[in-house]
């Protein structure tokens, strides 16, 4: 493929935003809480749970009781859901521009 | 984009600047965010894939008061125009490089197909949500030492997201919200653009708002950091 074209020179920069864009997101991601509020219910006091894979193991972290304000885990779980399809999104993307690039 | 591409791009608002229309016209789209990368001066900072066409607003079409033979000039540098049968809006093409079109803000009930610039003699298409980009510009001065209107960045993206729900073909609202996903980090950066942000977005109609809220939640960047 001739390197010097228009084409060619705009899709290595589009290669390269897209690099910096999975980074960002990467980014985003390990800030997010992953997998799901479980709750358990023990002497009549309910206690929540997060409940996610960590290297084939099952964790569950405690995160609080009923009193606690679960708001902002649950918000955190689902900008996760978002952000994991946008990184599908742009590694799907890297792939059709490096078939492109032949690199 | 290519030197070639630029340099064209470069002529175009030379001659703008000389015929006197340069401070009546907004370049929006893919050449405004070319020009964030001199405005953010962040050399990580990569222009997008689209550069072909090259979209201009001219917030009011009764400026300037004189006329200006823009079509001769564009013929010059090797633009030949073309005029849709229905609308009678006139778009100028050089090969297979660019695309110039002027756009202009539809006002009232939307009903008129066409606008006419008087002073440069042709008709513009009316689009909706483009008062968001006329009023909040900044000026963007080029390598070529010649400065040009663009919308702020944080009016770029806040109606990039208004008008989300209506781009077609679906793709199209990906890479929409790819771009603001990638401008975001940048307006963070900036204190001015971070509260224009949230000026921009306390302008709103509701009706923006819901828009704007509803396509935000597709993106990876968590706009509650800029509009809690």
């Amino acid at each position: 493929m001739d390197k010097k074209t228009m084409v060619y020179q705009s899709m290595m920069d589009e290669y390269k935003r897209n690099n910096q864009m999975q980074e960002t997101t990467k980014e985003a991601l390990n800030k997010l809480p992953k997998g799901s509020i479980q709750s358990v219910v023990r002497s009549g006091r309910t206690y929540y749970y997060l409940k996610y894979r960590e290297n084939g193991k099952v964790i569950m972290k405690y995160i609080g009781n009923e009193k606690t304000d679960l708001q902002s885990i649950r918000y955190g779980i689902e900008r996760r859901k978002t952000v994991s399809e946008n990184l599908k999104k742009l590694k799907k993307e890297e792939k059709e521009i490096r078939r492109f690039l032949k690199i | 984009m290519t030197n070639e591409q630029i340099k064209t791009f470069e002529r175009i608002i030379e001659m703008f600047s000389n015929q006197g229309i340069l401070n009546h016209v907004v370049f929006i789209g893919s050449w405004a965010i070319y020009a964030y990368q001199f405005y953010f001066q962040d050399d990580k900072y990569i222009p997008e894939f689209k550069t072909r066409d090259i979209d201009i607003l001219y917030p009011n079409i009764r400026k300037p008061n004189h006329k200006i033979d823009i079509k001769t000039e564009l013929f010059n540098m090797g633009f030949y125009q073309q005029t849709d049968r229905l609308k009678g809006t006139t778009k100028f093409f050089k090969d297979t490089d660019f695309e110039l079109e002027f756009l202009v803000q539809e006002k009232g009930s939307g009903e008129c197909e066409s606008y006419q610039i008087a002073s440069l003699g042709l008709k513009a298409e009316g689009f909706r949500n483009m008062g968001i980009l006329a009023e909040n510009i900044i000026s963007v001065l080029l390598p070529n030492e010649v400065s040009i209107q663009v919308p702020s960045p944080a009016a770029l993206v806040t109606q990039k997201l208004i008008i989300n729900h209506e781009r077609l073909p679906l793709e199209k609202r990906d890479k929409d919200l790819f771009s603001v996903d990638y401008l975001l980090p940048y307006i963070e950066k900036s204190e001015r653009e971070m509260q224009s942000l949230k000026n921009v977005y306390a302008n709103l109609t509701k009706k923006q708002k819901a828009y704007f809220d509803e396509a935000a939640k597709n993106l990876t960047y968590d706009i509650r950091k800029a509009i809690p």
